[in-house]
């Protein structure tokens, strides 16, 4: 397959789809962004595309929680889903997509997928955009980090990222089966608190994947880091050449090439 | 009939005995139904309702009302003005067209493709002029004093929508936020209705974040300035920059076109704002003209705008902002003319006048003119997004504007008496010049490091970080260069750098560009013609430090000031006018909008009669030709030269250092613009080459604010030797070299392998060595008898910088 | 046929998950001249009215209003449990004022095919541990966590 296509899930309130479309079309991936609309009107079907990625921003405007609104019409709408990651095609939830991923049940995975775990507001109490140092789990099996070192570093911009779990023996569950993808790091790659850890997320966690590792929730941007101009120091020449959002992206395109 | 009008039974509601009321009766009836109008604008309404020879309707009022408020026709600055300053007074026929845009006309720029018509202006922008950029800053004051998070948002929808319609629509790439708030943690003796300067900022701060995080614009240029003068009236700059395609800048209204509503369905919310922003806040009930944002249907309306607009689906866009329907039309309709049958507006709320429906705000609409035969399709790109459209009327060459309600007449206007009917009534204005000593350095009180902790920790000047971070800075993935910059990401930059890629959908095309502003109300107290000049300076400054192309910069105004019937007040305002004029003629950089906020005053405690101080806002835009030449602040490294571009003078007047120092007033300095721009041109020359490290303007503090800002932002150290400065005249005081605060100055970093390339680009110009960059992180100083005058660490001035603003 | 009638639904964090948001308000409640506030529980309060049945409103408290894991919810017809004293202080926006979410919510509602609501008002209500007395807890409350220019508020004791 030279060009897989994506489907880019877009809402009302949904914001980051454009950037991430032009960053798949970079990569010549075959980009669509696609309302819900047309799932509910039922002109579109998941399984005809090959990546399926929900992009950040501020879904149905994050009323009643972050995320919520737009994870109950998923369930609803977009029943495929649960056959997409099942057939191991990649999925990313990005920011607002990973919380309605969560929302929905279908991060952390359980058979059930019921929803086991969720989002509060940061502990700073309000927004924030800052880029993070992220330690990239070497023991989850997700095709989503090819080739990128350990730690790597990407922009958060959340109001609502701090993960919460229904119970202390979920987090030993996540361990045991390598879901932790990313936790946030201070800069020399220690487990800290605020500001290292943006949002107060339980042991850390910036990133989730599904045991099989195709479906991939992440808080941070990778579509904010496409170019090596996006990075803040991008003018001081003191990091590494590689814009790891594209890097990211790119093994999901790789992969589905085969 | 000196009563507010009852409500009647008769929807039209014609003001039976109106030809009959004596002035002092019309006058009365203005005040008590908030038209704003005053004595001699009544009457002319009255005598072109006599020469009709019938009596009006409420609605037709309410329209004259809306069409001829100060917020939608700024007759400050376009009635006659008898200015006398000195012995010498003059007549100005119109204070926009004889100084702000002659000066735009002179300079003459064909890259300007919209000035001071459209919502918005707009230049050209991009690879081969493809695209264009509109932008557009308004203020939003009033609202914002009642409801500080309300009004913040509902200010900066306005201002997004404003640059939806900008041509045939924009796409929003940015926003920009200045706040002017009085300093927090004081005790003010504020009247029971006014909100403390705590709740105001953190009001303010909210909305913008709440808001334009929703609209997934990145909100990256701001500015927060505290001063006691704003402790009543707090002052709201919002901007909004757009992308368009350069071929949709040109809308027309044709006759048979329909004249189409899409957005949020209108209600009583939000009555009275055009004429509320022309009266001044006295602590009554004005809470129908305030409201709260709802981001997410502007953002629906935005997205099928957008594809509309691609779909070439309608002729003219505007947005429904002041006045409402009733000014979005009227304005639209311009010579044509426009029939609108109100009774097909939807509503929201039950128990509506008709002309209440015309002047409802109710916000995030907008208004269309759709050829008929592209209504379905139309139609259908609103009703994807959720957006409920509906034709209310159709645009015909009549020349007038009439509105219907159920068939019969609501309104029947000439465009001609709306758009021209208006008497100007000629102003007094007198500009008194304040005495002030030659200024001086202030007899410095502590040692100059505990001086710069003192500068660097005044709220003024100290971090930004706190807030900044609370916007979505980077959603769109075009800032490349971040507001926060250096090692540590917190470094104060003077400007973002935006590449628009999610607007152009060409990540090939590196093209960006920059904003900034300048503000600087302090000098506007000792004399506001300077205070034109330094904001130029500065808001031209931003944009070259992080390395705009500033040949092709344009400015935009915002004046806000106090009430313009006080001679002395508006003195002030034509003379800071005329300090735009000079400064854009003097750096050959046109003006491409504007705006005023006037009436800024409120009684205190004590009942006195409060004004703000005179503020203007001079917002600057300019293209990046290719960002990957773009420039931070932070210092990058050991070993590099540091040049200053442009002299230093003695110019402690109004500066922070003597503020400190408690010493008030003296001159301000004035910008040598011949001197100026042969210097900025040589950096920018020196910057597309990719000869400079890092650039930092000079700004409140002087050089030793900015160099130690450059220092602990890059996480290194800086040595400065006095002796090399270059010097308007000879000084021999440390501190006025250290704190002066002469404009136009810029401080660079050089590589030691880029100087000889460096060297060749500045010949000609004022750019002097005057250090070198350490690896250590310390400031050192060499003073004028070339001995080592301080030497410390960065560490305690960086926590300085870092304080606390609000607990 | 169901007779139209107003529903109530609480919604608050549980305890566990810490509220970034009530901390705040009791800060800015500290500083608004209540410095005997102890504790604050912000929590929302949707008052749906329409044609619902009980399993309706059941149903969208659990699918759409309140988050399985992190929050409870309270149809209000029960009796309320007491973890008083406290003052209660409920905040809404006036008739006249736009309220963005009960518009999305009630926009998600008929998406998700439950029937129109009426109408729709989210409040937000403050329960505040506190020895002041209800004359400075509204001073502060003006001060800080609302305004009479855009809502309408109302102060109860509980106990």
């Amino acid at each position: 397959m030279k060009s897989p296509k994506v489907l880019i899930l877009s809402a009302p309130g949904t914001n980051c789809a454009v950037e991430t479309s032009n960053a798949f079309a970079e990569l010549g991936a075959k980009p669509d962004i696609v309302p819900l609309r047309l799932f509910k009107e039922k002109r579109v079907r998941l399984l005809d595309y090959d990546i399926f990625i929900l992009p950040g921003g501020f879904s149905y405007g994050d009323e009643i929680s972050a995320g919520r609104i737009l994870a109950a019409q998923v369930k609803l709408h977009l029943i495929d889903i649960k056959n997409f990651i099942r057939m191991g095609r990649p999925v990313i939830g990005i920011c607002n997509g990973f919380q309605v991923l969560v929302k929905a049940g279908l991060l952390p995975f359980s058979p059930s997928c019921e929803q086991s775990a969720s989002f509060v507001a940061n502990d700073s109490g309000h927004f924030e955009d800052r880029w993070v140092h992220l330690r990239i789990n070497t023991q989850n099996p997700s095709l989503f980090f090819k080739g990128l070192p350990e730690m790597i570093e990407l922009p958060v911009a959340h109001g609502e990222g701090k993960l919460v779990l229904r119970s202390p023996k979920q987090l030993e569950d996540l361990k045991r089966n390598r879901s932790i993808a990313m936790q946030y790091v201070s800069d020399d790659g220690k487990i800290a608190p605020y500001p290292a850890n943006p949002n107060g997320s339980v042991f850390n966690i910036a990133a989730l994947t599904n045991p099989d590792g195709n479906c991939l929730g992440m808080m941070p941007h990778p579509e904010r880091y496409t170019k090596i101009y996006h990075h803040p120091n991008w003018t001081r020449q003191t990091f590494q050449k590689q814009a790891f959002g594209m890097a990211i992206l790119k093994n999901a395109v790789d992969y589905c090439r085969g | 009939m000196t009563e507010k009008i009852e409500n009647a039974s008769d929807p039209l509601q014609v003001l039976s005995d109106f030809n009959s009321l004596a002035p002092k009766d019309l006058k009365n009836l203005s005040a008590q139904n908030l038209w704003s109008l005053n004595e001699k604008e009544i009457l002319a309404v009255q005598a072109y309702f006599r020469s009709l020879k019938r009596n009006p309707t409420r609605a037709e009022i309410e329209t004259v009302a809306q069409s001829w408020s100060e917020h939608c026709r700024h007759k400050t600055f376009k009635s006659p003005i008898r200015y006398q300053e000195g012995s010498k007074t003059v007549l100005i026929k119109n204070l926009f067209e004889e100084t702000i845009a002659r000066a735009t006309r002179q300079t003459k720029k064909p890259w300007c493709l919209s000035v001071f018509k459209d919502n918005a202006g707009i230049v050209s922008f991009g690879n081969k002029g493809k695209w264009a950029l509109a932008f557009k800053v308004e203020t939003h004051n009033h609202p914002c004093a009642i409801e500080p998070k309300g009004g913040a948002e509902t200010g900066l929808g306005g201002v997004i929508r404003d640059v939806l319609a900008a041509g045939l629509g924009a796409k929003p790439v940015l926003s920009t936020d200045v706040f002017c708030v009085a300093f927090p943690g004081k005790k003010l003796s504020l009247p029971p209705t006014a909100l403390s300067p705590e709740r105001i900022l953190r009001g303010l701060i909210d909305g913008v974040r709440d808001y334009g995080n929703r609209m997934g614009i990145p909100t990256a240029a701001g500015g927060l300035y505290f001063d006691d003068g704003y402790a009543l009236n707090p002052l709201v700059f919002v901007g909004s920059v757009g992308v368009l395609p350069a071929t949709a800048v040109k809308k027309e209204i044709r006759p048979g076109d329909l004249i189409v509503v899409a957005g949020g369905l209108t209600g009583k919310d939000g009555l009275h704002g055009a004429t509320f922003s022309s009266a001044n806040l006295n602590g009554d009930d004005h809470s129908t003209a305030v409201q709260i944002g709802h981001p997410l249907n502007e953002k629906r309306v935005m997205e099928a705008l957008l594809s509309a607009r691609d779909q070439k689906l309608y002729r003219s866009v505007t947005d429904c902002g002041a006045g409402g329907l009733s000014s979005a039309v009227t304005e639209m309709a311009d010579i044509v003319g426009a029939r609108v049958q109100l009774e097909k507006e939807i509503l929201k709320a039950s128990d509506m006048e008709p002309w209440e429906i015309w002047v409802s705000e109710s916000q995030e609409r907008m208004v269309f003119s759709v050829p008929p035969a592209n209504l379905k399709a139309f139609e259908k790109v609103f009703a994807d997004e959720g957006v409920k459209i509906r034709v209310i009327g159709e645009f015909v060459k009549t020349g007038r504007v009439e509105v219907l309600w159920n068939g019969q007449t609501l309104i029947n206007l000439s465009l001609k008496f709306l758009n021209n009917g208006i008497p100007l009534e000629e102003k007094k204005a007198v500009y008194v010049p304040m005495k002030f000593a030659e200024s001086r350095a202030a007899f410095p009180k502590k040692s100059i490091p505990e001086q710069l902790k003192d500068i660097l920790s005044h709220l003024n000047v100290c971090s930004r970080e706190w807030l900044i971070r609370q916007y979505d800075y980077e959603v769109q993935g075009g800032t490349v260069i971040k507001p926060l910059q250096g090692t540590r990401h917190d470094g104060p930059g003077d400007a973002s750098v935006i590449w628009p890629q999610a607007a152009t959908r060409d990540t090939s095309d590196l093209s960006g560009f920059a904003v900034g502003h300048g503000l600087n109300p302090s000098s506007g107290k000792i004399d506001p013609y300077q205070m034109a000049w330094l904001c130029a300076d500065e808001a031209l400054r931003n944009v070259l430090c992080v390395g705009a192309d500033i040949s092709r910069a344009a400015f935009l105004d915002n004046f806000c000031w106090g009430n313009p019937e006080n001679p002395q007040v508006l003195g002030s305002l034509v003379r800071a006018a005329l300090g735009c004029r000079d400064a854009s003629l003097g750096f050959q950089i046109p003006f491409i909008s504007g705006k005023d906020s006037l009436y800024n005053e409120s009684k205190d405690s004590s009942g006195k009669m409060v004004s703000i101080p005179g503020t203007l806002l001079i917002s600057s835009i300019a293209p990046v030709p290719n960002i990957e030449k773009a420039v931070t602040m932070d210092m990058k490294g050991p070993g590099n030269s540091l040049f200053i571009v442009g002299p230093t003078g003695e110019d402690m007047g109004g500066s922070l250092y003597n503020e400190i120092n408690g010493i008030a007033g003296g001159t301000v300095p004035r910008v040598d613009v011949r001197c100026a721009r042969r210097n900025f041109a040589a950096v920018y020359k020196a910057m597309s080459k990719g000869l400079v490290a890092s650039a930092h303007d000079l700004s409140e503090g002087g050089l030793l604010a900015a160099v130690t800002e450059m220092a602990f932002s890059g996480e290194f150290g800086a040595m400065i030797d006095l002796d090399a400065l270059p010097k308007q005249k000879p000084i021999y005081s440390s501190e006025v070299l250290l704190f002066s605060e002469t404009p136009s100055r810029i401080l660079l970093e050089v590589k030691p392998e880029h100087e000889a390339a460096f060297a060749k680009c500045v010949k000609g110009s004022c750019v002097k060595r005057v250090g070198t960059s350490l690896a250590n992180p310390i400031i050192k100083i060499i003073g004028l008898d070339g001995l080592v005058l301080f030497e410390e660490s960065t560490t305690p001035f960086k926590t300085a910088w870092q304080r606390k603003v609000l607990s | 046929m169901i007779a139209a009638s107003t529903h109530k639904i609480e919604v608050s964090l549980k305890s566990e998950y810490g509220n970034a948001e009530s901390l705040s308000a009791a800060a800015v409640l500290k500083s608004a001249n209540a410095p005997s506030v102890t504790k604050v529980r912000k929590s929302r309060l949707y008052e749906i009215r329409g044609n619902f049945t009980v399993t309706h409103i059941n149903r969208l408290s659990r699918d759409l209003l309140c988050d399985p894991i992190t929050e409870d919810f309270r149809i209000l017809s029960q009796p309320p449990s007491t973890q008083g004293p406290f003052w209660k202080v409920e905040v809404r926006l006036k008739p006249t004022v736009l309220d963005p979410e009960a518009d999305t919510v009630k926009n998600a509602m008929v998406e998700m095919g439950f029937p129109a609501p009426d109408f729709i008002r989210i409040a937000a209500v403050y329960k505040i541990e506190s020895k002041c007395g209800k004359p400075q807890i509204e001073a502060a409350a003006i001060r800080s966590l609302l305004n009479p220019v855009i809502n309408l508020y109302s102060i109860t004791a509980c106990s």
